[in-house]
């Protein structure tokens, strides 16, 4: 018997994951509706325009199908595993691209999840994602320029230490210590206002 | 600190605390998956069988979470991206996950089979020869191999499982390829100069090469995985020289990332006694 997706619409990430390792492409499309937007903003900036963006939604979605059954809800939220898969999926683009999309920070971070709640998260998800969202941004803030670009090269154009040391034209030793002290800053930051990944 | 104790040379150092602070040195980066390939290898070498550690990256997870929202909202993904998305699970579901297959229906089930007596005779013969040679290399292996499970329990590395004879090293995966979850089984035959990779779950959409070390550091691509629509990888391949010129057998995905790495055992350290360093 088919259900639409719109019978799915009150069940939480686990239930839904569960549905999708058995092979219900109706709760992927949910998963879709719910973070779909998400994924999309995160791969846009990754690789520099919306079209390979939205390339990338597709990547994400069909890996995320295909590894359903990797997928532990005990290990982390479901969307805290999606964005991963986007990270490591963009990283992956863009080596094989060979080629560098816009500068991380180039545009302003906007509200990404202002609409999330419309497509039916829930709204403890929804409020832990926010906050963790203005809490990051805060703590990239208290990072010093030079700490703060390694990061953000590393994470968001997918270089390796000396790809980004070559890129700044610095000691690969300057760089490992600037990204070093950076995520252990960035740590202590979010831990100290208590939040954690989802 | 740590689960167990290292029993291989793959990570370089031998004291413990040392690997720890080299590792927690290098998380940071390694959440970023900003480390180069050696860096990388090392770490996850070590998260293996350092809990600790592990339990250290996890506090990494808020900030990559975090770096991830920071995104630019473009608003939803159009609606050819769903479509796109249905089409590409369709065609999954008929081809390369038969694990779903199982929970469909009779009718579907059916339907998939019916695919599979279209394969043209193209693809299924060498199928066939090579399925009909690795039973026999396999029979040779199980004779040379003729071994206890005992015996096999005394021989534990740190990554691998090692059933031995003075010919064959059989090193299984204990951990799945962290870019697609490709599992299996790797072999090296010391009195052929053959290797072979046995595997499943792999994605056929990501390139898999396998890569030899030799004592001086040096890397030889041995060949490229070939891996069957459905993730299985049956694969037996010629050392460009001797295996015992060789140190450790890599395996790494299409970006270079390290997914596997097994220290090539020579016979002396193979004969020591369990518990020993294989360094």
């Amino acid at each position: 018997m088919t259900v639409a997706p719109t019978d799915l619409l009150g069940l939480d990430d686990a239930e839904l994951s569960r549905m999708v390792a058995d092979g219900s492409a109706e709760a992927l499309e949910v998963l879709y509706l719910r973070y779909g937007r998400v994924v999309l903003a995160f791969s846009t900036r990754m690789m520099g325009d919306r079209q390979s963006g939205e390339e990338l939604v597709q990547e994400v979605f069909v890996r995320a199908w295909r590894r359903a059954r990797s997928f532990s809800s005990d290990r982390g939220s479901y969307v805290t595993w999606l964005l991963s898969i986007t990270h490591n999926l963009c990283i992956d683009e863009i080596r094989k691209r060979n080629r560098r999309p816009q500068r991380a920070g180039s545009t302003d971070p906007v509200q990404v999840l202002v609409n999330v709640r419309d497509s039916g998260p829930s709204v403890e998800l929804t409020t832990e994602l926010s906050e963790l969202r203005t809490v990051m941004a805060n703590a990239m803030k208290t990072l010093p320029d030079h700490q703060r670009q390694a990061v953000e090269l590393a994470f968001y154009q997918g270089l390796t230490q000396r790809e980004v040391a070559e890129a700044l034209d610095e000691p690969l030793g300057t760089i490992k210590t600037r990204i070093r002290l950076g995520m252990k800053k960035l740590r202590d930051y979010l831990e100290e206002h208590e939040v954690s990944a989802p | 600190m740590s689960d167990q104790p290292p029993n291989s040379s793959a990570l370089k150092l031998v004291d413990p605390a040392g690997e720890c602070s080299f590792c927690r040195d290098h998380l940071g980066a390694y959440s970023l998956q900003a480390l180069d390939r050696v860096d990388q290898g090392l770490v996850e070498q070590h998260l293996r069988w350092c809990a600790d550690c592990r339990n250290e990256l996890v506090r990494h997870e808020a900030i990559t979470t975090g770096l991830s929202l920071q995104g630019v909202d473009v608003g939803v993904p159009a609606p050819s991206t769903w479509m796109a998305i249905s089409a590409r699970l369709t065609e999954d579901d008929e081809t390369t996950v038969p694990s779903r297959r199982a929970s469909t229906s009779a009718g579907q089930a059916s339907a998939a089979g019916r695919g599979a007596r279209w394969l043209p005779i193209s693809v299924i013969a060498p199928l066939v020869l090579a399925v009909i040679l690795l039973s026999a290399w396999s029979w040779s292996l199980q004779r040379d191999l003729a071994v206890s499970e005992d015996e096999l329990s005394n021989h534990t590395l740190l990554n691998s499982t090692l059933a031995t004879s003075q010919q064959v090293q059989l090193y299984s995966m204990e951990q799945s390829c962290p870019t697609c979850d490709g599992v299996g089984q790797v072999g090296v035959s010391e009195s052929n100069d053959m290797g072979m990779v046995v595997g499943w779950d792999f994605d056929p959409q990501v390139t898999h090469d396998v890569w030899g070390v030799d004592h001086a550091g040096e890397r030889s691509r041995v060949c490229s995985l070939i891996i069957a629509q459905d993730g299985a990888v049956m694969q037996m391949f010629s050392f460009p020289d001797a295996p015992s010129n060789f140190t450790d057998l890599l395996i790494t995905d299409q970006s270079g990332k390290l997914v596997y790495q097994s220290h090539i055992m020579a016979t002396d350290e193979v004969t020591a006694p369990s518990g020993s360093p294989a360094s």
